[in-house]
C-alpha cells in the first residue's frame, strides 16, 4: 500500500528498509527469519560450532606473555619457558599454555593505529572504527544473524563480566543482544525463587497470571502482547528445565574450580565450558586488569595476571580437548593492543598497538605455530602485519560465516562480518 | 639468600617521655631480618649461586664489624660478574656501618647506576634502595628516605627491608598512619615478623591507641620471646595506659632479657626522675650511655633532669649532646623553647626551623615558631605559623550527650524547579483540542474508520499519569481523582500533572535517549552540569527552539555553559556531528550522503560536506599555547612549579597524571576556529567538483544562511535552525510529541523525513506544525492540548497494526511500556515517596574550577582532592537508598548509561550510543527479572507502599480491591475478584503474594491501554 514504512514499529521498520536498500542497491539478501523466532540452525560449512571468545581488557603485553625477545634490554625480568612443541617458547607465567602449545596458533603481529582503550576493544570485537552514528554488533549477533538461532531456550551469546564498553548486537535487532553475566559464581540471576515458594506455588502463580489476564489478552490482540506471551512460556520453561545447570558452578567439583582459579576470569572460563557443553554458541569471557603502567615486573602485577590467565586458559584448552570438544570449539584469545616495550619510569609499560599478540586455539586451527613476527626490539611488525579485520575474517571463517555477506543497517550503510578484512590460510587447516 | 640489617628508630619520641612531661628519644638498635623465599624453586644460574654464597659469608663480616673482610668479597663477587648491583651493596653497606653515611649513599648511587635489569640484579637494586634508604635516614632526610624505599619497592614489592625503612622514616615525619601501611605490608610478607608488630605497636602508641599497642606487643613477643624491645613497649603502653603494675611486670622481663638495653634503662630513668628520684635516674642514663655514647633519647632525658633542678646551662649541653649524636625535630623543638627561655629567639627561631624541616607536620614546632616570630617583630611569618598551627590542630571530637542523635546534614539535592501550565491560556488549549478532533475526524469518515471506545476514569488517570509523569499513580492519587465530581476533573489533572516535577523527570528520559547523553561526555567532560540543564530547562519550560539554540551555539566549559554539553558529545567526529544534529533536530537523514550520494533521498556527498562546513571548526577543547584563551602555557608554568611541590616521589608520580588531566580538564573549552576550511574527501568521485576542494558552508534547505563577520560559522547555522521559518524544524518536534502520546508519528520514521513524505492526515500535520509556531515552541503547552483531545481520551487500538493499511487514528496505538516508566512504575508500588535526588553539579564545579592563567600549581592538586570528596559524598549518599544492590532512585536520578545488566537496561533502555537507540522488546532475562528479581521482592516484603495498603483493610474483598487499584489502577471484575479471594482464603498471606506478583507479570500491567 502507500504509505507502508510508516506505520511500522521500529523493528519492523528497520527490516523493511534493510530490504527496500537491498531492492534498490541490487545486492544479493539471505532470506532472513524472524530473529525472534527460532530459526533451524544452518548448516555450518566451517570447522567451528562454537567460539570461546576471551579478552584481556587494559592492552595485554606481549613481551610479557607470547612475544618474548630473550637478550633484549626491553625483556625486564620475564623469562621464557619450552612449550610442548619444540623451539617454540612463551612466557615463564603461562606454565599450563605452554603444555597446550601444539593446538594454538599464537599471532604474534596484530597492529592497530589506536591507543584508547575503549576504540581499541570496539574495534577488536567489530572490526569498525567506532563512528557516533552506527552501532556495530559483535561476533555472537553475526554469527545469529547469519546462521540463524541456535539454542531454543538458551540464549545464543553469553557475555561473562563484560566491560561497559562491549557493542552488543549494534544495529541488530535487540533480541540478539548477549546475555550478559556479572559474576560466574552467581551465574543467571534470578532463577532462584524465594525459599517459600514450592514448584507447586509457582505453577499457580503462573497460572493466575493467564486467567487474570486472559481479558486484556483476548482484547488486545498486539504482536507485543503476543511476543510477551510467548517469552513468558520460553521463561517458564527454562525455569523448568534442565538447562539452567549449565550456569550454576556449584555443579562442578571443587577441585575443577580450584584448577581453573578462583578468580571472577577463571570461574568464568571454567563456566564458558559448561555452557558450551550445553549447545551455548557464544561465549565471552573479559578479563580485567592488563592496564600496567606501573610495577609490571611485581608479583602482584604481572606475573599474577598472567598466572590467573594461563590457568583459566591452558585449563579450559584442557578440558575441551579431553571431552572431544576442541574439534569444534574456537577459542580466541585477544586484546586491544600490546604493551611498549621500552620500559617505563614507574617500572611499567604504555599502551602499544603498533604490535601485539592475539591467540586461536581449537577447532580448525593449525596449531602448534607462531604466525607473523615483531621486530628485534618488539616495537613494530617485522613480518605478515594482521589486523583486527584479518583476525575477525579468521575467526569467521572458521566458524563458516560468509564473509562477503553484505548486510545493511537500518541507516542504509552496509557492513560485513569482518569488514575488508582476510583470512590468514596459514592458520586455517 | 639475601640478608639484610634494619636499623630502629632512635629519632622518635616516646609518647612515655611526653606523658610524663619529659622528652625522650627512642631506642636504636640493628635487627637482621631475612627475606622470606619467594617464589617457585627453579634452577639458579651458577653464577647466582657463588655470589649469594659470597653475599652469605659478607653477612657474618657485617655481624663482627669485619669491615675490610667484608670489602674484600666485593672483589671476588666482581670478579664473577664485574657488572653486579651486590658488591656496591656491600661496599655501601660498609660504609654505613662505619658511619660515613653520604659516602655510602654515593656508593649506592654508582651501583644503582649499572644497567644490569635480571632478576638477580632487581633484588640487589632493591637492596640498594633499601640501605640507601636507612643512609639517608641517619642523616636527616626522611622525605628522601621514604623515597629511595619506595623506589627499592618498585624494583621488588615484597622487599621487606623497603617497606620497613620506609615505615621508620615515616615515624620521623610523624605520619603514622602510612608509617603503618608500611608495616602491614612486612606482616603481609612475612606474618612471623615479630619486630614489624613490634614497631607498629609503637606507632599506635605514637597515636595514643595503647590497646593496640599492647596487643601488637603481645604478638611480637609471641612471635620472638627474646623481643626485649617489645616487652619496653607494652610497659610504656601500660604506663601511659596508667597502668604501672602491668608496665612494671614488663619493664622488669626486659630488663631480665637484656639488663642493658638502653631504651629500657632510659624508661626507668624517666620513672626514677618523675619520682624525683635524680640519683638513680641519672645512674641509669649513664648505664646506657655506656652502651652507646651517642644515645640522644638520654642525653634528651638527662637535660630534662637538668631542666627541672634549674640548670638551664647544663640542659642545654645535653640537648647539644643529643643533637650531635643525631636529627630529631623533636629535640630541636626542645631546644628551640629553651632558648627562647634564655631569650635567644634567633636561635630558637633556628632550631624550630630545623624541625620543621625534618617534620613539615609538627604542630608544637610552628607553636614555637610563631612564639620566637612574635619576639623578634617578624609579622609576617608570625602570621603563616599562626595559620599553619591552626590547620594542624586537631579538631576536638564533638561531645555527643547521651541519648542525642546526631543530626546529619541534608543531602544536597539537585531539584528542578517546574513552571506550572498557564490558566490562561487553557480556552485556547480547549480551541485547539477541537480543531484537531475535527481534522481526525474528517479522516475517520474518508477512510471509514470507527472510533475506539472513549477511556474510562481509570483508564485515563493511568494513560495520563504515564505520560506525564513516567509512573502509574500511586494509590492515593487515584482515590483522589476517582472520588472528585468536578466536571473537569481531567482537565485540571492534565494541567496538574504538567506542571509537576515528574513532567521533567519523564521529558529528560525521553530526551536524553535522543541525545544520546552519558555522564561522561567524553574521556575529558563529565556530564551532570548538561544533565541538570537539561532536567531544568524542560521544568522551567524553555521552549525547544531555545533549547535547541543554546545547544547548538554554546561555547566555553561544560560547567560555565552546560548547553555545551550537546557539542562535547562527540569530538573529533566533525561529520557525525552534522548527521546526528539534523536527524535530531531536522527529522532527516543526510548520513548516506557522508560517503557517496544519497541512494533515495536528494542529497549529494558536496551537499553534506556543505552542512558538515558549519560545524567543521568547532573544537572541543584548547590547549595552552592558545593564544586566543592563554598569553602563556599554563601547562609549562604548573608542571614546573608542581615538580618544586614538596611531596613524597610515589605521591608525586600518582599525582603527576591527575594533575595534568585537571589542568586538561579545564581546558575543555568548547570554541570555534573560523578559520577552519573543510575539504572533500581524497576519494571523491562525482563530477561538480575535484576530490580535496575545500568546501563553503551551505544549508541543504530553507533560506542561505547569513554569516556575520567574525561569527563562528556554527552561530548562524544554528540561527538558521530553529527558525520558523525552517520548514523542517516546527514539523519534527511537532510530529516527535505526536508520536510520543499516540505511539505512531503522523509522519515516520520521525527522523526520516524526505522532500516526499506525506503524513498520515496532511492537513492535521500542517494543523499541528502551526500550532508549534503558534506557541512558539511551548512543548508543555502543546503537550497539553494534545491531551485535551478525544481522539488522545480513547482506548488503545486493539488490534495488529497490519503493514500494509494506513493508521488513522481511532485512538492511539496499544504501548509498551518504556524501561523508565516500567521501573518508575514499580518505585510507586515500593515507596511512597521517592526522595533521592542526583547531587548539584555545582558542588564539583565549586571544587575543580580553575583560573588557569592564575592558578597555582598546590590549587590544582588541590582541586582534584576535594573534586574527589565531592564524588565520594555523592556515593556515599547513594548508599543511602540501596535494597538488595539496587539503587533505589528514579529512572532519571540514575547513572547514564547504565550496566547492561540493570532492569532498565533489560527493559530496553539505550546504551546511550545511537539515537533513540531504546527499544521495547522482551527478553527471557526481563521476564526472570520479573519472576525473582529484587524489585519484585521489594515489593513482597513488609512495609512497601503496596504490603501498607493491604494491611489496613479488614476483608480480604477490600484487600483484593486494594491489590487491583495499587498495580492495575482499576477495580477487579466480578470473576477476577472470586479468583483472588479464594487464593487468599487458601494460602493467606502467602495468596496476598501471589496475587500482587501474579497481577505484576501481566501483560495488562506492562501495556498501556
Amino acid at each position: 500500500m502507500k504509505d507502508s514504512a510508516r506505520m511500522l514499529n521500529s523493528q519492523d521498520r528497520r527490516r523493511f528498509l534493510s530490504s527496500a536498500a537491498f531492492a534498490s542497491l541490487g545486492v544479493s539478501l539471505f532470506p532472513r527469519l524472524d530473529n525472534a523466532v527460532v530459526a533451524a540452525e544452518k548448516s555450518s560449512p566451517g570447522k567451528a560450532k562454537r567460539i570461546i571468545y576471551l579478552f584481556m581488557a587494559g592492552g595485554m603485553s606481549h613481551i610479557d606473555t607470547f612475544d618474548l625477545k630473550p637478550g633484549h634490554e626491553n625483556q625486564g625480568s620475564t623469562k621464557g619457558i619450552a612449550t610442548s612443541v619444540t623451539g617454540c617458547q612463551i612466557s615463564q607465567h603461562l606454565p599450563v599454555l605452554a603444555s597446550q602449545f601444539d593446538k594454538m596458533a599464537v599471532i604474534r603481529s596484530m597492529n592497530t593505529q589506536t591507543g584508547d582503550h575503549e576504540a581499541g576493544e570496539y574495534l577488536m570485537r567489530t572490526s569498525y572504527e567506532a563512528i557516533a552514528t552506527e552501532r556495530h554488533p559483535s561476533i555472537g549477533p553475526w554469527m545469529q544473524k547469519l546462521l540463524g538461532r541456535k539454542s531454543k531456550s538458551l540464549p545464543d551469546t553469553v557475555m561473562i563480566s563484560p566491560s561497559g564498553q562491549h557493542p552488543g548486537p549494534g544495529f541488530f535487532d535487540p533480541s540478539m543482544s548477549p546475555l550478559p553475566i556479572a559474576d560466574p559464581n552467581r551465574g543467571l540471576e534470578n532463577t532462584k525463587p524465594p525459599s517459600y515458594l514450592t514448584d507447586k506455588s509457582f505453577d499457580k502463580r503462573i497460572e493466575l497470571i493467564n486467567r487474570f489476564d486472559s481479558k486484556f489478552q483476548k482484547k488486545y490482540k498486539d504482536h507485543g502482547v503476543k511476543t510477551y506471551t510467548d517469552l513468558y512460556s520460553e521463561a517458564t520453561a527454562l525455569l523448568a528445565s534442565d538447562e539452567l545447570v549449565a550456569f550454576d558452578l556449584n555443579k562442578e567439583k571443587n577441585e575443577d574450580r580450584d584448577r581453573y582459579g578462583r578468580d571472577p576470569f577463571g570461574q568464568g572460563c571454567l563456566l564458558a565450558r559448561r555452557l558450551i557443553e550445553n549447545n551455548v554458541r557464544c561465549v565471552e569471557v573479559t578479563c580485567g586488569g592488563w592496564d600496567m603502567h606501573t610495577a609490571i615486573f611485581n608479583g602482584n602485577t604481572l606475573p599474577a595476571r598472567a598466572a590467573m590467565m594461563d590457568k583459566a586458559v591452558g585449563n579450559l584448552i584442557k578440558d575441551l580437548s579431553e571431552r572431544g570438544l576442541l574439534q569444534d570449539t574456537l577459542i580466541v584469545l585477544t586484546t586491544e593492543f600490546g604493551r611498549s616495550p621500552e620500559i617505563n619510569y614507574n617500572v611499567g609499560r604504555d599502551h602499544h598497538p603498533a604490535v601485539f599478540s592475539s591467540m586461536l586455539a581449537g577447532a580448525g586451527v593449525r596449531g602448534g605455530q607462531f604466525y607473523g613476527a615483531s621486530d628485534a626490539a618488539g616495537f613494530g611488525v617485522d613480518k605478515d602485519g594482521v589486523s583486527p579485520a584479518d583476525f575477525n575474517a579468521t575467526i569467521a571463517k572458521l566458524l563458516g560465516l560468509s564473509l562477503e555477506e553484505i548486510v545493511i543497517s537500518p541507516t542504509g550503510r552496509p557492513f560485513k562480518v569482518a569488514n575488508e578484512g582476510k583470512p590468514i590460510s596459514a592458520i586455517l587447516s | 639468600m639475601v640478608v639484610a640489617s634494619y636499623p630502629l628508630g632512635k629519632k622518635h619520641i616516646l609518647a612515655l617521655c611526653l606523658l610524663l612531661g619529659f622528652g625522650a628519644a627512642s631506642p636504636s638498635q640493628i635487627l637482621a631480618v631475612q627475606s622470606p623465599a619467594s617464589g617457585p624453586v627453579k634452577e639458579k644460574d651458577p653464577k647466582q649461586v657463588q655470589i649469594e654464597a659470597l653475599q652469605a659469608q659478607a653477612e657474618q663480616f657485617f655481624a663482627n664489624k669485619a669491615w675490610d673482610q667484608a670489602n674484600a668479597i666485593c672483589q671476588q663477587i666482581l670478579a664473577i660478574n664485574d657488572k653486579s648491583v651486590a658488591a656496591n651493596v656491600i661496599r655501601g653497606r660498609v660504609l654505613l656501618g662505619k658511619g660515613d653515611f653520604a659516602a655510602a649513599v654515593t656508593e649506592f648511587d654508582t651501583g644503582l647506576e649499572l644497567p644490569q635489569r635480571d632478576e638477580y640484579a632487581l633484588v640487589s637494586r632493591a637492596d640498594a634502595y633499601a640501605f640507601r634508604s636507612r643512609a639517608l635516614y641517619e642523616q636527616g632526610m626522611f622525605l628522601k628516605a621514604i623515597n629511595s624505599a619506595y623506589l627499592g619497592t618498585l624494583e621488588k614489592s615484597d622487599h621487606i627491608g623497603c617497606h620497613f625503612n620506609r615505615a621508620r622514616a615515616y615515624i620521623a615525619r610523624a605520619e603514622y598512619d602510612r608509617s603503618i601501611n608500611s608495616l602491614n605490608r612486612v606482616i603481609q610478607i612475612d606474618p612471623k615478623n615479630s619486630e614489624a608488630y613490634s614497631l607498629r605497636g609503637h606507632v599506635y602508641t605514637l597515636k595514643q591507641n595503647y590497646d593496640q599497642s599492647i596487643a601488637d606487643q603481645k604478638k611480637a613477643i609471641e612471635l620472638d620471646g627474646k623481643n626485649a624491645l617489645a616487652y619496653e613497649r607494652s610497659a610504656v603502653a601500660y604506663l601511659a595506659k596508667k597502668d604501672p603494675t602491668n608496665s612494671k611486670k614488663d619493664l622488669e622481663a626486659a630488663f631480665r632479657i637484656d639488663p642493658n638495653l638502653p631504651e629500657a634503662l632510659c624508661d626507668r630513668a624517666v620513672v626514677f626522675a618523675a619520682n624525683k628520684d635524680y640519683v638513680r635516674a641519672n645512674a641509669d642514663l649513664d648505664a646506657a650511655l655506656n652502651v652507646n655514647p651517642r644515645n640522644a633519647q638520654a642525653h634528651f632525658i638527662r637535660s630534662k633532669i637538668f631542666k627541672v633542678q634549674g640548670n638551664n646551662a647544663g640542659a642545654l649541653k645535653s640537648l647539644d649532646l643529643a643533637i650531635a649524636a643525631g636529627e630529631d625535630p623533636n629535640v630541636y623543638c626542645e631546644r628551640g623553647n629553651l632558648q627562647l627561655e634564655l631569650k635567644e629567639e634567633e636561635k630558637a627561631l633556628s632550631d624550630f626551623s630545623r624541625a620543621i624541616e625534618l617534620s613539615p607536620k609538627m604542630l608544637a614546632a610552628y607553636q614555637g615558631r610563631y612564639k620566637a616570630n612574635k619576639k623578634l617583630g617578624n609579622a609576617e611569618q608570625m602570621q603563616e605559623d599562626l595559620l599553619k598551627a591552626k590547620e594542624l590542630t586537631p579538631a576536638k571530637p564533638e561531645e555527643k550527650k547521651k541519648g542525642e542523635k546526631k543530626i546529619e546534614p541534608p543531602i544536597p539535592k539537585f531539584v528542578a524547579k517546574p513552571k506550572p501550565v498557564d490558566p490562561a491560556k487553557l480556552e485556547q488549549t480547549i480551541a485547539s483540542a477541537k480543531k484537531i478532533d475535527s481534522l481526525v475526524n474528517a479522516n475517520y469518515a474518508k477512510y471509514k474508520t470507527k472510533p475506539n471506545n472513549a477511556l474510562n476514569d481509570y483508564q485515563f488517570v493511568r494513560r495520563v499519569y504515564l505520560d506525564a509523569t513516567g509512573s502509574i499513580p500511586n494509590l492515593r492519587d487515584l482515590n483522589k481523582f476517582m472520588i472528585s465530581t468536578d466536571p473537569d476533573k481531567r482537565s485540571k489533572l492534565i494541567d496538574e500533572l504538567l506542571s509537576s516535577e515528574g513532567y521533567s523527570s519523564h521529558y529528560f528520559n525521553y530526551w536524553v535517549d535522543i541525545l544520546r547523553y552519558r555522564d561522561s561526555l567524553n574521556n575529558s567532560v563529565r556530564g551532570e552540569p548538561y544533565r541538570q540543564w537539561i532536567k531544568q530547562s524542560l521544568a522551567e519550560n524553555k521552549t525547544w527552539n531555545r533549547m535547541t539554540y543554546e545547544m547548538l551555539s554554546a561555547e566555553g566549559l561544560v560547567w560555565d555553559n552546560p548547553a555545551s554539553g550537546y557539542m562535547q558529545r562527540d569530538p573529533g567526529m566533525p561529520l557525525d556531528i552534522m548527521n546526528n544534529t539534523v536527524r535530531i533536530f531536522l527529522g532527516t537523514r543526510i548520513g548516506c550522503a557522508q560517503c557517496h550520494n544519497h541512494p533515495f533521498d536528494r542529497w549529494t556527498q558536496k551537499e553534506f560536506y556543505e552542512m558538515a562546513a558549519f560545524t567543521f571548526g568547532t573544537k572541543n577543547s584548547t590547549h595552552g599555547g592558545d593564544k586566543r584563551f592563554f598569553s602563556e602555557d599554563p601547562a609549562i608554568r604548573l608542571r614546573a612549579e608542581y615538580d618544586k611541590i614538596e611531596q613524597e616521589e610515589e605521591d608525586r608520580r600518582n599525582n603527576g597524571y591527575v594533575f595534568d588531566r585537571m589542568i586538561s580538564n579545564n581546558m575543555t573549552i568548547l570554541n570555534d576556529d573560523i578559520n577552519a576550511k573543510i575539504r572533500l574527501p581524497k576519494d571523491y568521485a562525482y563530477d561538480d567538483a575535484k576530490p580535496g576542494t575545500v568546501v563553503e558552508p551551505k544549508t541543504i534547505f530553507g533560506k542561505p544562511v547569513e554569516i556575520k563577520k567574525g561569527e563562528a560559522p556554527r552561530k548562524a547555522f544554528a540561527r538558521w535552525l530553529v527558525n520558523k521559518e525552517n520548514p523542517r524544524f516546527a514539523k519534527t518536534i511537532a510530529n516527535r510529541l505526536w508520536k510520543q502520546l499516540f505511539g505512531v508519528g503522523q509522519i515516520e520514521p520521525v527522523d526520516d523525513m524526505m522532500d516526499s513524505t506525506v503524513a498520515e492526515n496532511p492537513a492535521l500535520m500542517d494543523f499541528l506544525e502551526s500550532e508549534m509556531k503558534r506557541l512558539g515552541f511551548d512543548m508543555k503547552e502543546y503537550l497539553r492540548i494534545l491531551m485535551h483531545t478525544e481522539v488522545y481520551q480513547r482506548e488503545a487500538s486493539g488490534t495488529e497494526l497490519v503493514s500494509e493499511q494506513q493508521y488513522h487514528f481511532p485512538g492511539p496505538v496499544l504501548r509498551r511500556m518504556t524501561a523508565e516508566q516500567v521501573w518508575d512504575s514499580f518505585l510507586t508500588l515500593t515507596a511512597d515517596s521517592i526522595e533521592y535526588r542526583e547531587q548539584p553539579a555545582s558542588l564539583r564545579t565549586q571544587a575543580v574550577k580553575l583560573d588557569l592563567t592564575k592558578a597555582k600549581a598546590i590549587e590544582v592538586v588541590r582541586a582534584e582532592r576535594e573534586g574527589g570528596k565531592v564524588d565520594n559524598q555523592a556515593n556515599a549518599n547513594k548508599g543511602k537508598f540501596q535494597f538488595k544492590g539496587q539503587f533505589m532512585a528514579r529512572a532519571s536520578e540514575l547513572p547514564s548509561p547504565l550496566p547492561p545488566d540493570h532492569f532498565i537496561r533489560l527493559f530496553g533502555q539505550s546504551d546511550r550510543e545511537l539515537i533513540s537507540n531504546s527499544n521495547k522488546s522482551g527478553s527471557v532475562p526481563q521476564i526472570l527479572m520479573m519472576f525473582n528479581g529484587p524489585m519484585s521482592h521489594k515489593l513482597l516484603e513488609k512495609d512497601s507502599t503496596i504490603y501498607n495498603s493491604i494491611i489496613r483493610k479488614k476483608t480480604i474483598h477490600e484487600g483484593i480491591r486494594t491489590v487491583f487499584l495499587t498495580i492495575l489502577n482499576r477495580p477487579p471484575d466480578a470473576d477476577e475478584l472470586a479468583l483472588a479471594v479464594g487464593e487468599v482464603k487458601e494460602d493467606g498471606p502467602v495468596g496476598y503474594g501471589n496475587v500482587v506478583w501474579s497481577l505484576l507479570n501481566t501483560r495488562e500491567f506492562l501495556f498501556i491501554q
